[in-house]
């Protein structure tokens, strides 16, 4: 997979929808395409976990987008979740203190929509 | 190698090769995946800076001259990484670093690019050369152990 290279893909699991993505980072010049898929799911679904076993890195560019949807779908009882990401992203979110804000689980096996 | 430069189009389909170019060169020097990742930020956030506000919203400015070098240095003990561009003075040291709490309580993630340029380098310069156009340096240390 070239550096450039971006996949989105989409599969149900119990009663969520899961957004695998798939690429070296979620940056300036694919953030607008997450953010259209992401928007589309969230017109559909309260419930969505994104798989990031595959992702590398994150930028703000994709934070941003995980933020303004993250408000919508709660406004109307839904939520966003991450699943699988990698260490670095895991230390940068810390350090941003985006893991506040949003749910993190260590896999899409281990997810649960349950309590905070 | 103490010193590469990359010279390379302003647009966000070149993001990926910025960051791999000064990744490649700061595993060489040591830095774990934490420095890597604070490298990594700061130096896409830099550039996506440059492309978004100084070249996309600027159309006076010639699509020859909307080009990024960076300039990677071996200095003692860290890496330095100097981002030059052709646009209109903008002194990123001067946006407001945001108070994060407040700021995910809004659900707003603007300012996030200048917080990890301040928070994840170890030290942050501008200049604005007439003629030329901004030099953003940044410096990260390697840790002590």
């Amino acid at each position: 997979m070239s550096k450039n290279e971006f996949s989105m893909t989409t599969y149900e699991k119990d009663d969520f929808v899961v957004l695998v993505v798939k690429g070296e980072c979620i940056a300036g010049n694919n953030a607008p395409n997450f953010g259209t898929k992401l928007k589309e799911l969230c017109s559909k679904t309260n419930k969505i976990v994104i798989d990031m076993k595959n992702l590398n890195c994150i930028m703000t560019a994709g934070m941003g987008i995980l933020v303004s949807n993250l408000s919508n779908i709660r406004n109307r009882g839904g939520d966003i979740i991450v699943a699988g990401i990698s260490n670095k992203i895991k230390m940068v979110f810390e350090k941003i203190g985006f893991d506040q804000i949003i749910k993190i689980f260590p896999t899409v096996e281990e997810v649960s929509f349950e309590d905070g | 190698m103490a010193k590469l430069i990359l010279k390379i189009p302003g647009e966000t389909s070149y993001l990926s090769r910025i960051r791999e170019f000064v990744l490649d060169f700061a595993k060489t020097l040591g830095f774990d995946e934490e420095g890597l990742g604070d490298i990594e930020m700061s130096v896409d956030e830099a550039a996506t800076n440059i492309i978004r506000h100084g070249y996309d919203e600027d159309p006076d400015l010639p699509d020859e001259n909307k080009v990024i070098e960076i300039e990677i240095t071996k200095i003692d003990n860290g890496i330095e990484i100097a981002i030059q561009d052709r646009g209109k003075p903008y002194n990123p040291k001067n946006a407001p670093i945001p108070n994060l709490e407040k700021h995910f309580e809004q659900m707003k993630t603007h300012g996030l690019g200048i917080f990890a340029m301040k928070q994840f380098m170890d030290e942050l310069e501008h200049n604005y050369i007439s003629g030329k156009g901004n030099l953003i340096t940044m410096r990260k240390y390697l840790k002590s152990e």
